[in-house]
């Protein structure tokens, strides 16, 4: 799924005069609880770029996420995203959010168009509708995504890779800049994966924006994107995937093992989510885990 | 047909009148939130809020307030608990333990206080009482706290029940996208923006404003079962949002008129007659999903 060597380079130098879409300056992060779930994190990810960051679970991906998304404020170090505090880049909706997708209430009675709709809605005065110039842009990324046929389907009767791609589309409906992806593979089946690869390399074509993928699973980042940087409360390493190897991960991991391990004693728990478990999970199942 | 004619006769009577109109607007406003009730898993919730009316109902007959003062304190005392389940959920404690906690917690002080008052002005120490909850001379007061009672919605309670319907219905119209988006996803909720604690808080206003008026007609121990049943039973039959609105709405008003005309008929405490209509429509439901599903594989095979 990787594109040609030519192809990425042109990219990166193409967009390396127009900034930054994340900078991250020397950030730590520690919870109330006294876990230290980052340290000393610097990261640059250029417009236009795809960068994969790998971390096993515990790892402080999740963190990350919600320092990027202003959804928590670093202890020490500055996050920003395309050059405003992250919280008003999220506010003006230039950041679109791909969150994991076993948070998700599947009982509920929505169709996919509704669930598209969702983000770009809470824009609207209460007493007005949705303009039509908002739902022609959803009815495109319903073409885009391939779901338009399943538009007024409950979402809850889709599969997980459907599920994922209808997300996808929310995640674009107000044209975002920087497009962050939480897991994106977890209980999607392999041709789920493969489609869904093939559909960000035609995103990423098409509408010209930074993708973000945090994943614990490598196949969900070896898939899509230029760079790599693998995470576990220090940055361990930041290159293209061709040069990730199996000595490097056989350390990370290893050394996050000792970690998730104290993370479990010591902590509030706080990751808990990032262990949404990988496998080949039936969508109904994810929902009738949530039945009351 | 010819239970029906009984209660048609009783409705020449103003205090039925008054407890159909107000069982209605009960029932409109409870399936109103009882879809967000059942997908966001509070309904244990409810049934925590609920139990606060005890706490207040006890400061209500300490200090003798009248009817309307005894109103707003069971009103508060029914808010401040969803507010610190609420408080007490964010910190170290486990959603059901916090409701755990509250429950008991105002429950032993209602009747700490009622106790209190009891031995301090019996007999005749439940004179306050009758008159905060009706005037009418029975049925007799725990029986009413607990289980409801077609006699104690009066005027006032008509009134108080068509407001909090309308409130109701309103905010939650209006607040209807972020509504969506919180119950259908929290954390993506509030990565797009959306103000989800302010969302909770007033989810649970809105709930203790349903149990304070709902308490007098369904009780203190049932009227969870208002908040809870008619989602629940939506969930059974669809997930398309209009006929989703549509089955809850219609379950509720069901259940309450038909454990109205129960009630009527057999001269029954009216929220367990309530609660059973609102139960067989469930495992109607039940049943249904049962033949859908022996149906789809005796197609499939």
């Amino acid at each position: 799924m990787s594109s040609p060597d030519s192809d990425s380079a042109a990219t990166t130098a193409a967009t390396a005069t127009r900034g930054r879409a994340v900078t991250v300056r020397d950030v730590s992060f520690r919870y109330d609880s006294g876990v230290t779930a980052l340290e000393s994190i610097s990261l640059n990810v250029p417009h236009g770029s795809r960068l994969g960051i790998l971390g096993p679970n515990g790892g402080g991906k999740s963190t990350l996420l919600k320092l990027i998304l202003g959804l928590i404020r670093p202890t020490r170090g500055r996050v920003e995203v395309l050059g405003l505090p992250p919280r008003l880049a999220t506010r003006s909706r230039r950041v679109g959010y791909l969150p994991q997708r076993l948070h998700a209430a599947w009982n509920a009675p929505l169709n996919v168009r509704q669930v598209v709709a969702m983000t770009a809605a809470l824009d609207v005065a209460p007493w007005r509708a949705l303009p039509p110039e908002v739902q022609g842009r959803i009815d495109d990324l319903l073409d885009l995504v391939g779901m338009a046929h399943l538009a007024r389907r409950p979402i809850g009767e889709l599969s997980g890779g459907q599920q994922q791609r209808a997300f996808i589309a929310r995640a674009l409906v107000s044209r975002p800049r920087l497009l962050l992806l939480d897991e994106p593979t977890v209980g999607i089946d392999q041709a789920g994966q493969a489609q869904f690869a093939r559909l960000l390399e035609t995103i990423h074509r098409e509408l010209d924006l930074t993708i973000l993928i945090v994943s614990h699973d490598l196949r969900a980042i070896a898939a899509g994107c230029d760079d790599i940087a693998v995470l576990s409360r220090t940055l361990h390493y930041h290159a293209s995937p061709e040069g990730l190897t199996p000595e490097v991960l056989a350390e990370v991991f290893h050394h996050d093992i000792a970690a998730f391990a104290h993370l479990r004693h010591g902590g509030q728990g706080h990751e808990n989510h990032d262990e949404g478990g990988d496998g080949d999970r039936p969508a109904t199942g994810n929902g009738e885990d949530r039945a009351p | 047909m010819m239970l029906a004619w009984q209660t048609l006769e009783y409705l020449e009577f103003a205090f039925a009148r008054q407890a159909l109109i107000a069982a209605l607007c009960i029932a409109t406003a409870a399936s109103a939130l009882s879809g967000i009730v059942v997908l966001k898993r509070l309904a244990f919730v409810g049934q925590g809020i609920s139990h606060a009316a005890f706490g207040g109902i006890g400061v209500v007959a300490i200090l003798g307030l009248s009817a309307a003062a005894g109103e707003l304190v069971i009103f508060a005392f029914c808010l401040a608990s969803a507010l610190a389940i609420a408080g007490l959920t964010r910190s170290r404690t486990e959603e059901d333990t916090a409701i755990g906690i509250v429950l008991v917690a105002t429950m032993a002080l209602g009747f700490l206080l009622l106790g209190l008052r009891q031995s301090l002005a019996a007999p005749g120490g439940w004179e306050w009482y009758r008159s905060y909850i009706s005037g009418s001379p029975r049925p007799d007061g725990w029986e009413a706290i607990l289980f409801g009672s077609v006699h104690t919605a009066g005027q006032t309670g008509m009134w108080l029940s068509i407001a909090v319907m309308v409130i109701v219905l309103l905010t939650v119209w209006w607040f209807r996208r972020p509504l969506m988006a919180f119950v259908f996803d929290e954390v993506a909720a509030q990565a797009s923006g959306v103000r989800t604690r302010a969302i909770r808080i007033l989810l649970m206003v809105l709930l203790a404003l349903v149990v304070v008026v709902g308490m007098k007609l369904v009780g203190v121990v049932l009227i969870s079962a208002m908040l809870i049943l008619p989602g629940a039973i939506a969930g059974q039959f669809t997930r398309r949002l209009l006929a989703h609105l549509a089955v809850t709405w219609v379950s509720a008003v069901l259940g309450v008129l038909g454990g109205l005309v129960l009630s009527f008929e057999f001269d029954l405490p009216t929220g367990p007659c309530i609660v059973l209509v609102l139960i067989a429509i469930f495992s109607l439901g039940a049943g249904w999903q049962l033949l859908l599903k022996t149906a789809a594989r005796l197609i499939g095979r």
